[in-house]
């Protein structure tokens, strides 16, 4: 790793970054209005802390998708096809550039996305104390949000990674969009049920995950120092 | 390059390779298509490895640890990227001056000028023409003083006009610092007047190097008489 590259690479994804912020609080506020309704014939929704991590998680399967359209801008397309040829050209070692690459948008991404629920969770938070939303149980556990928004952040760091792994090794942008709503499909309902129900599991989900996808960036750093340029 | 092997999917690709460049010297690798040119140049670049033989540069064998010292005197210019598409010109070569490392460069438009691209550095690389997008990649690929720049196919697309300016563009190149460049092209007629040597190509083996005085003694100055002669030979 070379933090003068990560650093590097971010300074380059700043716009990016604050769009990110902005988009996933408008996404957040945007489940909750739609969600605000449905909740009344759910019991189990009708708790203000499990009713906030409902709509953290729903926010996180859009992020998702979101989150892999723009990994296959910045990161997958430059692998694709002839377009390595370029980064394979310079001289600082073809893995440690991807490592560098990975590591800053996947990093940066997630935690703006992550500072955008953020301030959207805090926001409906306040405003749950001036307008009486309908929840039957309105005592805020922050602990529980805090854990909820951290798991978030390591799902969509392990799941960018996954797709972007997918991406880069197969070469191909579409198989990083399928990989994210494959993971979607597969964990949705675990992630939502434990972040409301058992959130030990729930982070012993997200751990494992993030877990398998280093290693696989790691293989897929080790990949791309051998791989040839045949074509 | 010495005795260059190289298998792709069971077919041979490169049998016995040899290529060697000295300053100075614009040497022009021809042969027909699929000789294996283009796969010469990639293990010479560390893009493809070789299965087995010797490639020196400066002395200095290519292997893992030695790569990354050998393409930072290595400019080359293969195919144009779409992945650059959307970047302004200016951001294509900041980035090519942070990751090679150089910190004192000169400004975007000395090397705009110096390939004759009159564009601002604000234009993004996708909206250059074909000849435009061939001298953007020259200009990034000396951006960084090379002692030797690789072309692969550049007259591709080109009008005359581009091809006299592409022609000017590599011979200032090697006028200027000792230079060296290795170009692979199948416009033979546009070769004869700059190049210094050929090398012929076909099936993946190379044959001896000419001079251009050999070819201007031999064949009147006609790469294209020799490349006849060399491939009916082959054949």
């Amino acid at each position: 790793m070379n933090f003068n590259n990560i650093k590097y690479e971010i300074n380059n994804m700043k716009k990016l970054n604050k769009k990110s912020v902005l988009v996933s609080f408008i996404a957040l506020i945007i489940v909750f209005l739609i969600f605000l309704g449905a909740k009344d014939s759910d019991p189990q929704t009708n708790h203000i802390n499990s009713f906030i991590s409902i709509i953290i998680m729903l926010t996180c399967y859009y992020e998702l998708i979101y989150a892999t359209a723009k990994s296959c801008r910045y990161v997958v397309s430059d692998y694709v096809n002839d377009n390595k040829i370029r980064l394979y050209l310079m001289p600082n070692g073809r893995g440690k550039f991807l490592l560098n690459k990975v590591i800053a948008f996947v990093g940066s991404f997630a935690t703006s996305s992550t500072i955008g629920i953020t301030i959207g969770t805090f926001l409906i938070l306040i405003l749950s104390k001036f307008i009486n939303f309908g929840f039957s149980d309105n005592n805020i556990n922050y602990l529980r949000i805090l854990v909820t928004l951290v798991g978030y952040l390591i799902y969509l760091s392990s799941v960018m990674i996954f797709a972007t792994y997918v991406g880069v090794r197969y070469q191909s942008k579409v198989s990083a969009i399928i990989v994210s709503i494959i993971f979607l499909f597969l964990f949705g309902n675990a992630m939502i049920s434990t972040s409301t129900s058992n959130q030990v599991a729930f982070i012993i989900i997200v751990l494992v995950l993030l877990f398998i996808s280093l290693l696989l960036l790691l293989h897929c750093v080790r990949y791309i120092n051998k791989d040839e340029v045949s074509r | 390059m010495k005795n260059i092997n190289k298998t792709i999917k069971n077919k041979v690709a490169l049998s016995n390779a040899n290529l060697n460049i000295n300053n100075n010297e614009i040497c022009a690798l021809i042969g027909p298509n699929g000789a294996g040119k283009t796969t010469l140049i990639k293990c010479l670049t560390g893009l493809s490895s070789s299965d087995s033989g010797i490639i020196k540069f400066d002395n200095e064998s290519l292997n893992n640890r030695s790569i990354n010292d050998i393409l930072s005197k290595i400019g080359a210019v293969l195919k144009f990227p779409e992945s650059i598409s959307k970047t302004p010109i200016e951001s294509i070569f900041n980035q090519e001056f942070f990751y090679r490392g150089i910190k004192q460069h000169k400004s975007v438009n000395y090397y705009l000028n110096k390939v004759k691209l009159n564009v601002s550095p604000d234009t993004k690389a996708g909206k250059l023409s074909l000849g435009m997008k061939q001298r953007l990649l020259i200009a990034l690929a000396i951006s960084h003083n090379p002692s030797l720049l690789i072309l692969d196919e550049p007259f591709n697309g080109l009008d005359v006009d581009g091809v006299d300016l592409m022609k000017n563009i590599i011979s200032d190149f090697v006028k200027e610092n000792n230079n060296s460049v290795l170009i692979t092209s199948h416009s033979l007629n546009d070769l004869n007047d700059f190049v210094s040597s050929v090398t012929f190509m076909q099936s993946g083996h190379t044959l001896h190097k000419e001079t251009m005085e050999d070819i201007r003694e031999n064949y009147g100055g006609s790469i294209k008489d020799y490349y006849r002669e060399v491939h009916n030979n082959e054949l």
